[in-house]
C-alpha cells in the first residue's frame, strides 16, 4: 500500500475511523477537516469532502457511532468543538458535504481531545482542554443534532498548566455494553478513571498510577469475552503502560451481577462497584517517547508509536503476557557498509 | 525424487554431505522473507520482525525519528501511521505484517470451520466413568475425530498447492508447510494407528508415516541423486559410498520405488550376476522383499521379517566373489531391512530418518515412539533453526501444548482448528489445575472467554475468532460468531456477551447480511442488539433516501419518536411542495395498497403499526390532494379540517396548512363557498392552537416568507388576515 497525500497543508494532528473503518477523517493545523472513504475495488483511500472547520489548529476528531447517523465531533485550539453531519445529497469535493450542527463554546483554553461515548450511553461527547477541565455534552433529543447540553464540567487540575509549558490532555472512553460508564481521563501526567454514580455524577475511582511524564496518549481496549477492563497509554518516559481493571461488587449489594448479564441489564441495577487496578505490562521498547497508543477492534492487539520512528504492536499469551509480536518501522533501511575491497579502491 | 536415466558424466565428485545449502545463522524461511515485500529485519529490542511503513517511502532516514501516531482500524489491512510532522503530510496505509486476507485463506477457514462444526457432538470428548460404557460409541468418536484431523489435513495441502505459485508469497507458503510437518506429525502418531479398522489402520499409518517424512524436507532430492550417479567418473557408483548412502535413506523414508529404480539404474544387478551368484540372489531377494513390504497388519509384517533376518543371517553366512565393500554394503542394506538399530542410525542423516526407519523395519509400534526418539536425537541430534523439528519431537513426547505456540506463530487458523481437534481427542494435557494460580484470586475469571480454566483449545479458538472479524470479509463473520458459538466452554453467558458486543461491528451490505444478524440475535435473546442493529439500518436507508424502509426499521427499534418526526417532516416538505411526495412506496401505502407496481403484501411486511398511525396525516393530505385534483372542494375541505383538528397536529403545522392550503385555495378564492359550520370549526380550531410566540410556528413562517409566498408582514398579520377572510366567507354564506 502507497502512502498518499493527505492534502492537508500544514501539521497533521489526527486521524480517526468510522465505525466501520471504511471512512478516515483527518484534521490539521490548516484548519481543515478532511473525509476520505476506501474505496471498494481498489482499496485506496479517496477523498470525499475538505473543508476549513475552525479557526485554529484541529487536534482532534471522532466519529459518532452509526446508530446516530454520520456525525463527526471535532476540537480545536480555537477552544470550541464542534458538531458536523453529513449531507449525503451534497456532491463530493464540494466542501458542503458536512454542516455544522452546533458549536460548543464553553472552554476556557485550547481543546485537546474530543471522544464520543459508547453508543449504548446514548449520543454523548466528552472534551477536554488546557483548562484543565473535562465536560460532557448530551444531545438530549437525538432527533435535534443541534441542541447539545452541557451535562458534566469537572476541574481534573486544579490550576491551569503554564502557558509555556508543555501539556497534554487526553481521554478515552470504556467501550463496554457491559459495564458501569466510566472514562479514562489524562491531564498531564495524571490518570484518572471517572465513573457514574448513583447520584448520576462522574467521580473519581482510580487512577493510574506510575506515569513518570506528560501522558501522550490512552486507549481503552474493547473488553469483549472478557470480565476485566485494559487500558494503554503512551507517555513522554518512554513506557508503554497496560493496566488492568476488575471490578468487583462492593460487599454489601444485593448479589453478586455474577451470571446475571444479559443484553437487557441494566448496569443501574448494580449498587455500586470496587475498581481495582493492576499495571500488568510495562514497555519501555521505544527507549523514547511514546506518541500514540490504540487498540483493534476485539482488544486483542495493542499498537504504539514512539519518537523512535516504529511503531509495535503487542498482543496478550496464553499466559497473559503482552509481548511484542512485529515493529512497523518509518525509517529506511541502513545504507550497507562498503566491503574491505571497495573501500581500498577508494582514492 | 523420480530418478531419470541420465548418463554418468565427469565432473568432479562432490562431498555432498559437505555441503551447506543454508546460509549460517539463517534459515530458509528467513532467506525467502528478503523476497516478501517490507520486510526489513529484525528488531534489536524484541527481535521481532520488522517491516517497512511504505518500502522506497520512508518518511525518515536511518535512526531518525519524530512524532509518529498510528491507529489500528477495524479493517486490519487498512490500518493508518501519520506523522505530526512539518512538512510530512502523508498519510500511510498499512497491513498489520503476519495477517494473511487473501482469498485463498478465507476459503481454507471456512473449511477448517466446517469440518469442526460437523463434528457436532463428536466436538467434545467425554469420557463417561459411570455407567454402561459404550465402546461402539467410544470407537465412533475415535473414527470421527481421526477422519476429521485427516479432512484438515487436505485442506492444509489444498490451501498449500493453491498458493505456491503467488507472487510474493515465498515466506507464507514456507510457514504453511512447516505447519503442513508438525500437523502430518501430529496425525501419524496419535490420529491415524487407533482408527478402528484393523485392516487398513497399519496402512494407512506408513503410509502417514511416510508422508509426514518425507514431505519435510524433500530430501534427498533430485540434484543430490544426480551428483551421487554422477560422482563416480572411475569407477561404478555401487562402488562408492554415497550410493550406499542413498540407496539407505531411501529404504529409511520408505521409498522403495526410488531405491529401486537407484538400484536398476546402477546396473549393480547386471554386474553381480556376472561376477557373483549369491550376491546377485541376495540383490535379487532384497527387490523382490522390498516389493512385498506388507501394508495389511502385524503379522505378516513379521513374517516379512523373519525372511529378511533369514536372508541376512544366509548371506552372511555364505561364501562370495565380490569384493569386501560391496559385499559390505548388501550385508548393510539386509540388516538395515532386517530393522537393526545401528545400521539404522547409521545411515540416517537426521533424527527424523531413523525414527522413521526404526518404525519400518524395527517393530513397528508407536508405544516404542519415544524410545526411537532419544536413540534418534542422541545420534543426529535436533537442527533447531527448524520450527517443526522441535515441535515434531514434542508432538512424539506426548507434549501437544507446548507445540501450539510453534503452529500459532505459523499460521493461526491451522492452529486453533488442531487445538480443537485435540481437545476433541481428549489429547490436550491440562494447563495448570493449581488452585494457587494467581489467576484463580481474581475475581470471576474463571467465566472469561478467554480464561486459562477454559483450556488452551478454547481460547485459540476464540482468540482465532476475533482475528478473522478483523479482515474486513463478511464471509468470515459467519465463521466467527460460529466458533465462539462452539467453542468448548461451558460458560454460554460469556459467549453471549462477547457476540453481542461483536456483532454489531458486522460490516454488513445486503439484507441477507442483515437477515443473518438478526437471527444471531434472535438465537443468543439480544433484544437489545437487535434494537441497535435496526437503528443502524434505519439510519443507512435514510442517508440512501428511502425513508420509508428507514422508518421501517426505527419502529422495529423502538424508536417510535423518530417514526413520528421523519412522518411529520413528509408532510411538512409535502405541504411545502403543494402535491404528494414522489415516493413510490409512501404514496402506496397511503392510497390504501391500491398500486399495480408494488404488491400489497409486500406492503404489508414494510409498514409497521406504528407507522401506520403516524402516517395518517400524510394519508388525510394524500387524499385531500386527489379531492382537490378532482375538484371535489366540499371533500377537500373537509379532508382539510380533518387535518386542523387532529388532536397531535403541531401548532406550526396548523399555521402551515393554513397559509399553503386554506388560504390560497379556499378563503382567497371567491368561488369557493365554505359552509357556516365548516367556517366555525376553522375558527375554533384557530383560536385554540394559532400560537404567535410558539419557535417552531415562527421558523415554519420565515420559511414560507422566504418561498416568496405572499403573506403578511409576521404572524400576527398573518393570523389577522385569515380572520378577516374567514368573516367575509361566512357572511357570503349568509348572502
Amino acid at each position: 500500500m502507497r502512502p498518499f497525500d493527505s492534502g492537508h497543508e500544514d501539521l497533521v494532528h489526527d486521524v480517526s475511523y468510522d465505525f466501520y473503518g471504511r471512512h478516515v477523517a483527518t484534521c490539521s493545523s490548516d484548519q481543515h477537516i478532511k473525509v476520505f472513504s476506501l474505496d471498494k475495488d481498489t482499496n485506496d483511500w479517496q477523498l470525499s469532502d475538505s473543508w476549513r472547520a475552525h479557526n485554529s489548529s484541529i487536534v482532534s476528531l471522532d466519529w459518532a457511532s452509526p446508530e446516530y447517523g454520520r456525525i463527526i465531533a471535532s476540537g480545536s485550539y480555537d477552544k470550541t468543538v464542534k458538531l458536523w453531519e453529513e449531507d449525503p445529497d451534497q456532491e463530493e469535493c464540494s466542501g458542503r458535504r458536512w454542516n455544522k450542527l452546533c458549536t460548543l463554546n464553553d472552554s476556557k483554553g485550547a481543546l485537546y481531545d474530543v471522544k464520543f461515548a459508547p453508543a449504548h450511553l446514548g449520543l454523548r461527547l466528552a472534551c477536554i482542554g488546557n483548562d484543565g477541565t473535562f465536560r460532557t455534552y448530551d444531545a438530549l433529543e437525538p432527533s435535534d443534532l443541534r441542541s447539545w447540553t452541557l451535562t458534566s464540567e469537572i476541574k481534573v487540575l486544579s490550576v491551569s498548566p503554564a502557558s509555556h509549558l508543555q501539556s497534554d490532555f487526553c481521554l478515552s472512553w470504556c467501550p463496554s455494553r457491559f459495564s458501569p460508564e466510566k472514562i479514562a481521563v489524562c491531564a498531564l501526567d495524571q490518570a484518572l478513571i471517572y465513573q457514574r454514580g448513583k447520584d448520576n455524577k462522574l467521580h473519581v475511582t482510580a487512577k493510574l498510577e506510575g506515569h513518570g511524564g506528560l501522558i501522550r496518549s490512552v486507549s481503552w481496549a474493547p473488553s469483549i469475552g472478557k470480565w476485566y477492563q485494559l487500558i494503554a497509554t503512551g507517555c513522554k518516559d518512554g513506557k508503554v503502560r497496560i493496566f488492568k481493571l476488575t471490578e468487583r461488587p462492593v460487599a454489601h449489594s444485593a448479589s453478586s451481577f455474577v451470571g446475571s448479564y444479559d443484553d437487557d441489564a441494566s448496569m443501574d441495577k448494580v449498587d455500586s462497584l470496587d475498581l481495582h487496578v493492576e499495571l500488568i505490562s510495562e514497555h519501555d521498547d521505544h527507549k523514547s517517547e511514546v506518541w500514540s497508543v490504540s487498540w483493534n477492534l476485539t482488544g486483542t492487539i495493542l499498537s504504539s508509536a514512539g519518537d523512535d520512528g516504529k511503531v509495535r504492536l503487542w498482543r496478550s499469551s496464553y499466559s497473559s503476557e503482552f509481548k511484542c509480536m512485529s515493529v512497523i518501522s518509518a525509517q529506511q533501511q541502513q545504507q550497507q557498509q562498503p566491503t574491505f575491497q571497495e573501500r581500498s579502491q577508494d582514492p | 525424487m523420480t530418478v531419470e536415466m541420465n548418463g554418468k558424466n565427469d565432473s568432479l565428485l562432490m562431498d555432498v554431505d559437505g555441503l551447506d545449502f543454508v546460509d549460517e545463522g539463517q534459515s530458509i524461511k528467513d532467506q525467502l522473507d528478503d523476497h516478501e515485500d517490507n520486510y526489513i529485519g529484525r528488531d534489536s529490542v524484541s527481535d521481532c520482525i520488522v517491516v517497512s511503513l511504505s518500502k522506497g517511502n520512508e518518511p525518515w532516514s536511518y535512526n531518525k525519528g519524530g512524532e509518529l501516531h498510528f491507529k489500528l482500524s477495524p479493517l486490519v489491512q487498512q490500518n493508518i501511521a501519520f506523522l505530526c510532522e512539518k512538512d510530512k503530510y502523508k498519510i500511510y496505509p498499512v497491513a498489520l505484517p503476519g495477517i494473511d486476507a487473501s482469498e485463498e485463506y478465507v476459503n481454507y477457514v471456512t473449511q477448517l470451520f466446517e469440518i469442526y462444526s460437523s463434528l457436532g457432538e463428536d466436538r467434545v470428548n467425554s469420557v463417561p466413568t459411570i455407567g454402561v460404557v459404550n465402546i461402539n460409541e467410544a470407537r465412533e468418536h475415535t473414527m470421527a475425530a481421526n477422519l476429521a484431523f485427516e479432512a484438515l489435513v487436505i485442506e492444509l495441502e489444498s490451501f498449500i498447492d493453491a498458493i505456491k505459485n503467488k507472487k510474493n508469497a515465498f515466506g507464507r507458503f514456507f510457514e504453511v508447510e512447516e505447519c503442513l510437518t508438525i500437523i502430518n506429525c501430529l496425525k501419524t502418531i496419535y490420529f491415524t494407528a487407533d482408527t478402528p479398522d484393523e485392516q487398513t489402520s497399519r496402512n494407512t499409518f506408513i503410509k502417514t508415516l511416510l508422508g509426514w517424512i518425507n514431505r519435510s524436507d524433500g530430501e534427498p532430492n533430485e540434484e543430490y541423486i544426480e551428483q551421487v550417479f554422477s560422482s563416480s567418473s572411475n569407477k561404478n557408483v555401487f562402488e562408492t559410498s554415497f550410493f550406499w548412502k542413498l540407496i539407505n535413506q531411501l529404504l529409511l523414508r520408505g521409498l522403495f520405488e526410488q531405491a529401486m529404480a537407484c538400484i536398476e539404474r546402477s546396473e549393480l544387478a547386471n554386474y553381480l550376476s556376472s561376477k557373483c551368484q549369491v550376491s546377485s540372489n541376495a540383490l535379487h531377494d532384497i527387490v523382490a522383499l522390498l516389493k512385498q513390504y506388507p501394508l495389511d497388519s502385524s503379522k505378516t509384517f513379521r513374517e516379512w521379517k523373519s525372511l529378511v533376518l533369514e536372508l541376512s543371517q544366509t548371506y552372511n553366512d555364505s561364501e562370495t566373489e565380490i569384493s569386501g565393500e560391496i559385499r559390505d554394503y548388501l550385508q548393510d542394506t539386509l540388516l538395515l531391512i532386517g530393522g537393526h538399530q545401528d545400521k539404522i542410525l547409521f545411515y540416517s542423516k537426521t533424527w527424523y530418518e531413523s525414527f522413521c526407519g526404526l518404525l519400518l523395519f524395527y517393530i513397528p509400534s508407536l508405544e516404542l515412539s519415544e524410545e526411537y526418539l532419544q536413540l534418534s536425537l542422541k545420534h543426529n541430534p535436533l537442527d533447531v533453526t527448524n520450527n517443526w523439528e522441535s515441535a515434531c519431537a514434542e508432538v512424539i513426547r506426548g507434549h501437544l501444548y507446548s507445540i501450539l505456540p510453534t503452529l500459532e506463530s505459523l499460521d493461526s487458523c491451522t492452529a486453533a482448528f488442531t487445538a480443537a481437534l485435540c481437545e476433541a481427542k481428549g489429547l490436550l494435557e491440562n494447563y495448570n489445575e493449581d488452585e494457587d494460580h494467581e489467576q484463580s484470586r481474581i475475581y470471576r475469571e474463571e467465566e472469561d472467554l478467554f480464561s486459562y480454566r477454559n483450556g488452551m483449545a478454547a481460547y485459540m479458538l476464540n482468540n482465532f475468532a476475533f482475528e478473522i472479524c478483523s479482515l474486513g470479509n463478511a464471509t468470515l463473520w459467519p465463521v466467527a460468531i460460529g466458533l465462539i458459538t462452539l467453542s468448548p466452554i461451558c460458560n454460554s453467558s460469556a459467549k453471549k456477551l462477547a457476540i453481542a458486543e461483536l456483532l454489531p461491528h458486522y460490516p454488513f451490505q445486503s439484507t441477507d447480511d442483515i437477515e443473518w444478524m438478526l437471527s444471531v440475535c434472535a438465537k443468543w435473546r439480544l433484544t437489545q442488539v437487535a434494537k441497535s442493529i435496526y437503528v443502524t439500518l434505519g439510519n443507512k436507508l435514510l442517508y440512501e433516501s428511502n425513508t420509508i424502509e428507514a422508518m421501517a426499521n426505527y419502529s422495529k427499534a423502538g424508536k417510535f419518536e423518530w417514526v413520528k418526526r421523519y412522518s411529520w417532516m413528509m408532510f411538512e416538505a409535502s405541504v411545502l411542495q403543494g402535491g404528494p411526495l414522489d415516493d413510490i412506496i409512501l404514496n402506496a401505502i397511503v392510497n390504501n395498497y391500491d398500486d399495480p407496481v408494488i404488491p400489497k403484501n409486500v406492503l404489508d411486511t414494510l409498514v409497521t403499526s406504528a407507522m401506520k398511525q403516524s402516517l395518517s396525516p400524510y394519508a388525510v393530505l394524500y387524499q385531500f390532494y386527489v379531492a382537490q385534483q378532482n375538484e371535489k372542494w366540499s371533500d377537500a375541505l373537509e379532508l382539510l379540517l380533518l387535518l386542523l383538528e387532529f388532536q397531535y397536529m403541531p401548532k406550526c403545522y396548523v399555521v402551515l396548512l393554513v397559509s399553503k392550503i386554506l388560504l390560497p385555495i379556499f378563503l382567497e378564492d371567491s368561488e369557493k363557498v365554505m359552509k357556516e359550520d365548516i367556517i366555525l370549526r376553522i375558527m375554533e380550531c384557530i383560536t385554540n392552537k394559532w400560537d404567535n410566540d410558539d419557535e417552531k410556528t415562527q421558523n415554519i413562517y420565515l420559511s414560507l416568507r422566504e418561498m416568496g409566498l405572499s403573506v403578511s408582514e409576521n404572524l400576527d398579520g398573518l393570523h389577522k388576515h385569515v380572520r378577516k377572510l374567514l368573516d367575509f366567507k361566512l357572511c357570503q354564506e349568509y348572502m
